[in-house]
């Protein structure tokens, strides 16, 4: 769910000091982004794929109004049933109605980072519903009790010793670690919660406007049989994930999965128009779609952000963020980690303080902007929301920065400080730093100092005014 | 070259590339040049899979191979006479389902099929093994062409595009085939022989 607990700067700590976790989540983002730039080297047309891809997601932000009308009358044609949640309370108790409608007790879901924001596994299970999320990764994560610590691989902060226990405690048998058996383990049990499910539950990667379908772009599967065996289908949806047509989507079945892991095409590729047809003996027999909005108007009416609508959800600008590689998904607290977070959390939650703080998590190296597919300016916006949150609240940055000056300034230390530094950079900055400023001690154990100087600029003064005084 | 040759020389080109982007990710592709050799591929790859149960399309969409040749070895069970309950079993514990694509992606090697009455989902889904057969001719260049192969008004209530076979890679990055769909997908792909072979 979209509510922070505590601040970034505790969640941050506790992630970077769990040395697994950022060895975890190092390997994910380095492996994912050389993936992604394998692909882009060796397709000459990437280029242009990306900036077809940018234009489809101006469209469609643009016309957003427009295409959602036009999705809707396409869904009544095709007898799929629209539905517009204005917030996360309505979204959820949408989905509570239909399901005691059509009386499902037992649901299977694939991954949808829009339920996870609504909170909806919560709101099901306090009304006694069984909610089993089904990508294998989202299943651990589901087991584990915890979040989701990056986009397209949730659970990759998990060893597989960590989802050997996590199965034996669910099923009660001995497994080994090894992971083809674990997978066939879940592919077991999962099944199961397939056949017996009564509803499915997906998100949607896209909505296509001129024909009213749903596209899902899955690896495992998972997606094909939420939607092909439960009787009853709701999908969920943000409202910007539409396109006007085919031709668009197509472009996003390229670039979405090419930006993500460096496939050119997911396993499977989804196009859902309206419910099973007549004589068909599989899929839903009901098919809902639940379009959220949850703070999206507001943020398509500020014309300094609308843009970020543009979003295809598909983690390029987490694989190259520095930030993001030293202290995970978990410290974001909102659904949506990395670069894209501190930008959408923020505007989607504008209530929220612990939210708002998410865009000091940025270097502004603009690494993110770069590998954004859809060409989106985040790090502009992490600037226009610094900005912004300065206007807000003058006093709290610049209080802060103050009394950080002050404290050091009037501490003996601040006189001792060259000779530190020097010292510092010779080997010994653990001990210096720890000594220099006691709370910099857990700060400095994941960060190296640039060397110093051999002279310090206070001892070279005299002779650099007499060199200006000379030139003249 | 005549136009029959160089629609033959085109149809190779996009059966190479076929058959080259669904061998990357994992994917199995016969190249077969008559229906016997179809048939004979068929009968290897099921036998050889140790299948006892064969869920299959409507024998309409699998020409030409000749299924009733296979009921000798094997239960066969298409999508007629048969109801929704009865279907989801037979898919849910056969050996492996055979399907007939519509077309395929010459880009990325992806066969394209749709859900119908005569085509239903489950059979290329459920079982461990998918087997399917595609003609040479039916190949498209990419994703936004395969797509207009269906009138936008009327689509049909799902369009599967599926490259390769079920795949993750949430425990520890280790790859690992077949956590929900087929674990494996092999395609018979018949380019037949020209009588005007350049
Ligand atoms: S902001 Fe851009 S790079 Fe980041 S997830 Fe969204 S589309 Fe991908």
């Amino acid at each position: 769910m979209l509510s922070p607990q505590g601040h970034f700067a505790e969640r941050a700590k506790e992630a970077v000091a769990d040395a697994h976790l950022r060895a975890a989540v190092r390997r994910t983002v380095d492996r994912l982004r050389d993936l992604r730039r394998t692909t882009e080297a060796n397709d000459s047309a990437m280029p242009l794929r990306r900036e077809k891809a940018r234009l489809v997601r101006e469209h469609s932000v643009a016309a957003l109004p427009h295409l959602l009308e036009q999705f809707t009358q396409a869904c009544r044609r095709n007898g799929t049933v629209v539905h517009r949640a204005a917030d996360a309370a309505e979204a959820c108790g949408i989905a509570l109605s239909l399901l005691r409608t059509h009386a499902a007790r037992r649901v299977v879901k694939s991954k949808s980072m829009v339920t996870e924001e609504i909170g909806l596994n919560e709101a099901l299970e306090r009304d006694g519903i069984e909610v089993t999320e089904t990508d294998l990764g989202e299943w651990i994560i589901q087991l584990a009790g915890e979040r989701p610590s990056h986009i397209i691989l949730p659970a990759i902060h998990k060893t597989r010793h960590d989802v050997q226990r996590l199965f034996e405690r669910e099923s009660g048998t001995t497994l080994s670690p090894d992971t083809a058996r674990l997978c066939a383990h879940a592919r077991i049990r999962l099944r199961e919660k397939f056949l017996q499910a009564d509803a499915g539950i997906s998100g949607a990667n896209f909505a296509v406007a001129s024909t009213g379908s749903i596209a899902l772009f899955t690896n495992e599967g998972n997606g094909r049989l939420v939607t092909t065996l439960p009787r009853v289908h709701i999908a969920f949806m943000g409202m910007e994930r539409v396109v006007a047509d085919l031709d668009a989507l197509a472009s996003m079945a390229e670039v979405l999965p090419r930006s993500a892991t460096g496939q050119k095409l997911t396993s499977y590729c989804t196009v859902i128009t309206g419910p099973r047809g007549p004589g068909e003996l599989d899929g839903p027999e009901h098919l809902h779609v639940i379009i959220v909005d949850n703070g999206r108007s507001a943020v398509w009416r500020d014309p300094e952000f609308r843009d970020v609508l543009r979003c295809i959800r598909c983690a390029a600008c987490l694989n190259v963020c520095p930030v993001y590689a030293q202290v995970g998904g978990h410290s974001y607290g909102g659904t949506y980690p990395g670069p894209i977070g501190a930008v959408l959390t923020p505007l989607l939650r504008p209530e929220q303080r612990s939210a708002t703080e998410l865009a000091e998590a940025s270097t502004l190296c603009a690494a993110c902007t770069e590998a954004c597919p859809v060409g989106i300016p985040l790090h502009d916006m992490l600037v226009r929301l610094r900005r912004r949150e300065q206007a807000l609240h003058p006093h709290r940055v610049q209080r802060l920065m103050l009394r950080v000056a002050m404290r050091f300034a009037r501490s003996a230390k601040a006189g001792a400080l060259p000779a530190l530094l020097r010292a510092a950079s010779h080997g010994g900055t653990a001990i210096v730093l720890r000594k220099l400023v006691p709370a910099l001690d857990h700060w400095q154990r994941t960060r190296a100092l640039p060397p110093a100087p051999a002279q310090t600029f206070r001892a070279l003064w005299p002779q650099l005014a007499q060199e200006a005084m000379n030139e003249h | 070259m005549s136009t029959n040759a160089s629609a033959r020389a085109a149809s190779t080109l996009a059966a190479n590339s076929f058959r080259e982007a669904l061998l990357a990710v994992g994917g199995e592709v016969h190249l077969v040049h008559t229906a016997a050799e179809a048939q004979a591929c068929l009968q290897a790859v099921l036998e050889e899979a140790h299948v006892r149960e064969l869920v299959h399309h409507a024998a309409e969409t699998l020409a030409p191979l000749q299924l009733s040749a296979l009921a000798q070895q094997l239960q066969l069970t298409g999508p007629h006479g048969i109801g929704p309950q009865a279907h989801r079993e037979h898919c849910a514990r056969a050996g492996a389902g055979l399907t007939g694509a519509i077309a395929g992606i010459a880009a990325t090697g992806t066969l394209v099929l749709a859900a119908a009455a005569t085509t239903p989902r489950s059979t290329s889904l459920l079982p461990p093994l998918h087997v399917a057969l595609l003609h040479s001719a039916r190949i498209v260049p990419d994703i936004a062409a395969a797509l207009l192969l269906f009138p936008a008004q009327a689509l049909p209530s799902q369009i599967i595009n599926i490259t390769g076979p079920s795949r993750t890679g949430d425990i520890e990055h280790d790859l690992t085939t077949g956590v929900h769909g087929p674990a494996r997908l092999v395609v018979i792909l018949l380019h037949p022989e020209s009588e005007h072979h350049p």
